[in-house]
């Protein structure tokens, strides 16, 4: 194939946003929202790559009891780091700063962001802490896992306070997104394009972007108590001062708990959108998806309390969490039961996209009941601090989240490089990563069960066939990232031309060329139809 | 109105990707709201802890506040609610094109808002020299000193202190509107940065609002 | 609410009045010398809560009228409060927790069977643990409160509940 550039495929001129301006001065003060988008994909992308490194250390340690690779306090670091560059560096700010950015605008028919300025110093702040955070793992470490809890964080010999400020810097850069996000939703909707009339991945962004704004000042104020706590021994989480550590456990999860529906509501939004793409359906309860996605912000900041079930709380207060903890599953089933229902009489096409959405359906089921399993007081007394939980929140995050940013990667990668990906070694792909995921994580809800601890570096001889199970499962699912990024890399360079609608899509992203012109649109589209309005045969362009 | 000829008038050019400039005040002030609510939540951590606290050693709370000097407190009360009437008067010369008026109220505010960090700064003098300090500092010499006490004295810093940090922020911020404003860019038509630092510092007070009674008027 | 869509649907810049300015800014001062005479006198709780009342007296005058938010487009308003609701979930969960410490179910306290522990866990905690069988818990009768729970799943039984009734020291273990 003769080389191609990357020219706009049908776009005027062929000048896209990637061309217009080049050199390096131009993506560092850029404000356009694409390409900020961009640069945080890549920077999550290395950060998801990073964690995952960590993970393979994880597995392989974990492959026989004992040492095996690393000592228990490099272990400590390992895992901690593990959990930190993956929650605060990939998972949060995943979905919303990369794809969000790239095609909000794009969706509600707008130039950009309300603050571009703001949206580019979000992505600095990205930048910031992630400094930070390598500074805390090349200074000393850190072993508190990414929980941080008392005592222990306060006592430990290792850079807490870096990893600390890190994760008070990402969280401005999380709220300063959430709020961009909020007000261009209120104020630069085109003309003609009410509440209703937004695609599905705008409401999800909306709830994710509420929690945002309100729960992220929290973790703020409590890495900075943290600090306070380390430096000046003020007390406030040490009894022998006359504090309360399980203070800082209610601190922590007022914001981490809300983080995780942070993670998964923009997942879902995407799901909504490839399944009706993929099944040439209308979706089914359009009006119920979008009022959950709000429910399950709102309701989300009701349960953090049913992390610290063993902590000490008061029994008052387990039951109250426990209670409210069962009904922040029901906007999720609502979701789960839409999309099925939306499939059903579709005209179903299993491209790459459609794959991964179909394991987050069940992946994201497994996941969302393991979690009412936890949820229930009398059962997480015996599963608290086991592997069960360990599946639970990996079947939720990677098996839910992960797979619908994979969605969503290869759904919008032919707009936003103007390539298409190999679609048979995509699939493929999605195979091994579907089965390494499965045969990691499955063996870990019956490791829980059967008893073996979390974070513990050793375990006794009779886990041993499972913990060599589930590490060959990691390697099985490392090797698939790896393809994955090796076939997206050369697509780059030697893809096809994407057409500015491979899939047929009603989505107004697909009436712009792919990639987009600087400005979003030539002209703005007007909405003749509904973004979903799959009722009449939209023929697919050959790619 | 002011007196300038249109050519040396600074004009303000309304975002690209804004229709107007009404989207763009109404973006920006529905923007700053949203950070207002983030800053709420930030202390509110704070004010968490402290009711955690007070609930589990009310007369603990009592005895050492006793430490605090009251009248301090509420002249550094009265100061902040005059700056912020200021600040309002402020922000209104500018919406009604007073441009000396506006720099004159920009200046008062300044002022008040050091006079409240002058007082801070005696009142925090004060404590160290009784050896009131937060965390492993606190020492006390003198009469008066409840188990636990270290706890209010920790709240006491980190709230007001963190107020304080807020203060400065707050200057900073007026300073530099100042700093426009004497280049006349404020007019009826464009004030928002004015609106905004109003906003900013108007919340500085609330917060003090609630902390005044909260460690100085301990029943 | 605005939409983008409507133009020319520029929010009219409200002015206020410099006596609305002053009026609230002498109320404020009221409020504020108040506050400071309510709190020589002794009304026991009564203090906290009328010194908060007052407070919200002058921060509504402060985000009312300083803040113009009583002009202002409504959804701003929203964000305000609802920001305050969230505030005001954390702390109402967090009380509910800190201060219903140590209170434990009276039906609980009572005579608890032990499941027995099998017997290679038992070996690994060593020796020293209770017998398989019933579990006494000293002075505890329907109606008084014992920290019977935790020593239950407690398969090591180190730790002989010897102390009922004591509250419990803020940390939990």
């Amino acid at each position: 194939m003769a080389t191609r550039t990357l020219d706009a495929h049908g776009s005027p001129g062929g000048l896209n946003y990637l061309n217009v301006t080049r050199g390096f001065k131009s993506w560092a003060t850029t404000l356009d929202h694409k390409r900020i988008g961009i640069m945080y994909l890549m920077a999550v992308s290395l950060a998801l790559l990073t964690g995952g490194v960590f993970a393979m250390l994880i597995r392989t340690e974990l492959f026989l009891p004992g040492r095996t690779i690393m000592s228990a306090e490099t272990y400590n670091e390992v895992f901690t780091l593990h959990g930190v560059i993956m929650v605060f560096l990939f998972i949060i700010p995943s979905i919303p700063a990369a794809l969000g950015n790239f095609f909000l605008p794009i969706m509600i028919g707008a130039k950009d962001v309300a603050f571009p300025r703001l949206n580019l110093a979000s992505f600095y702040l990205w930048v910031t802490g992630a400094v930070f955070t390598v500074t805390a793992i090349l200074v000393k470490g850190v072993d508190t896992g990414w929980t941080f809890y008392t005592p222990y964080s306060v006592q430990s010999q290792t850079s807490v306070i870096w990893m600390g400020l890190g994760v008070f810097i990402l969280g401005f850069s999380s709220i300063f997104t959430g709020l961009n996000f909020l007000v261009t939703l209120h104020k630069l909707r085109m003309p003609g394009m009410g509440w209703f009339d937004m695609p599905l991945f705008l409401w999800s962004i909306y709830g994710t972007a509420l929690i945002q704004v309100l729960a992220t000042p929290v973790i703020g104020i409590t890495m900075l108590l943290l600090v306070a706590e380390r430096v000046l021994h003020v007390g406030i989480f040490d009894p022998a001062l006359g504090g309360d550590p399980v203070l800082f456990q209610h601190f922590f999860w007022f914001y981490s708990h809300p983080a995780v529906y942070i993670m998964i509501l923009p997942g879902m939004g995407i799901i909504s959108d490839v399944i009706t793409t993929f099944s040439r359906r209308h979706i089914f309860g359009y009006r119920f998806i979008a009022f959950s996605s709000i429910a399950i912000a709102v309701l989300g900041f009701l349960v953090w309390g049913h992390h610290m079930f063993v902590s000490g709380q008061s029994e008052m207060a387990t039951m109250i969490f426990s209670f409210l903890t069962f009904f922040v599953a029901i906007p999720s089933a609502i979701k789960i039961f839409n999309w099925t229902a939306t499939m059903y009489k579709g005209s179903i096409a299993l491209d790459t996209p459609m794959l991964y959405a179909l394991a987050f359906i069940f992946l994201f089921s497994i996941g969302g009941l393991t979690g009412i399993f936890l949820g229930a007081l009398s059962v997480d007394i015996h599963l608290h601090d086991t592997y069960f939980v360990v599946a639970h929140f990996h079947y939720v995050m990677m098996g839910g989240t992960v797979m619908a940013f994979l969605a969503g990667l290869h759904y919008w990668w032919p707009k936003m490089t103007g390539r298409m990906y190999p679609e048979t070694l995509a699939r493929i792909t999605a195979g091994i990563i579907f089965v390494g995921f499965n045969v990691t994580f499955l063996t870990q809800f019956v490791l829980g069960s059967k008893g073996m601890p979390r974070r513990y570096y050793d375990y006794l001889e009779q886990f041993q066939p499972l913990h060599q199970m589930s590490s060959f499962g990691a390697w099985i699912l490392g090797s698939g990232f790896l393809i994955m990024v090796l076939y997206f890399l050369r697509s780059l360079r030697t893809g096809a031309p994407a057409p500015a609608n491979p899939w047929g899509s009603l989505g107004m992203e697909w009436r712009t060329p792919s990639p987009p012109p600087l400005e979003n649109f030539e002209e703005t589209p007007t909405l003749t139809y509904g973004l979903y309005d799959y009722g009449k045969v939209y023929p697919r362009e050959a790619s | 109105m002011s007196t300038t000829t249109p050519a040396e008038r600074w004009h303000h050019h309304v975002g690209h990707h804004f229709e107007s400039a009404g989207q763009e005040f109404s973006a920006n002030k529905f923007g700053f709201w949203l950070f207002l609510a983030t800053e709420i939540l930030l202390f509110g951590g704070l004010f968490v802890a402290y009711v955690v606290f007070r609930n589990l050693y009310p007369e603990m709370f009592h005895e050492a506040h006793l430490h605090l000097n009251r009248t301090m407190g509420a002249t550094n009360t009265v100061v902040l609610i005059c700056s912020s009437l200021t600040m309002a008067l402020a922000v209104r010369s500018a919406q009604t094109d007073r441009p000396k008026q506006l720099i004159g109220f920009l200046v008062v505010t300044l002022l008040l808002a050091g006079t409240f960090l002058v007082i801070k700064y005696f009142e925090y003098m004060e404590k160290i020299h009784h050896g009131l300090l937060p965390g492993y500092l606190y020492n006390p010499h003198g009469a008066g000193n409840p188990v636990n006490g270290n706890l209010f004295f920790a709240l006491y810093f980190l709230m007001t202190g963190l107020h304080a940090l807020h203060v400065i922020a707050g200057m900073s911020a007026i300073s530099w509107v100042l700093s426009k404003a004497v280049r006349r860019q404020f007019s009826s038509e464009w004030y928002t940065p004015v609106e905004l630092t109003g906003l900013y510092w108007h919340l500085v007070d609330l917060i003090w609002i609630y902390l005044f009674p909260l460690f100085y008027l301990i029943g | 609410m605005a939409h983008g869509d409507a133009p020319g649907a520029e929010h009219k810049h409200h002015v206020v009045p410099i006596r609305t300015y002053l009026m609230v800014w002498v109320g404020l001062i009221i409020l504020t010398y108040l506050t400071v005479r309510v709190s020589y006198h002794d009304f026991g709780e009564g203090n906290l809560i009328m010194a908060m009342v007052i407070a919200t007296m002058k921060a509504s005058l402060v985000v009312l009228f300083f803040m113009a938010l009583k002009y202002d487009e409504r959804f701003n308003a929203v964000v305000f409060i609802g920001s305050l609701g969230f505030l005001s979930i954390f702390l109402i969960l967090t009380l509910a927790d800190t201060m219903e410490r140590g209170k434990v179910d009276p039906l609980e306290a009572r005579e608890l069977q032990l499941v027995p522990a099998r017997p290679e866990l038992m070996k690994l905690a060593g020796e020293g643990g209770t017998e398989a069988g019933t579990l006494h818990v000293p002075g505890a009768q329907a109606g008084e409160p014992a920290a019977a729970d935790s020593a239950a799943a407690d398969s090591s039984g180190t730790e002989a509940p010897a102390e009922t009734g004591t509250p419990a020291v803020p940390g939990g273990h």
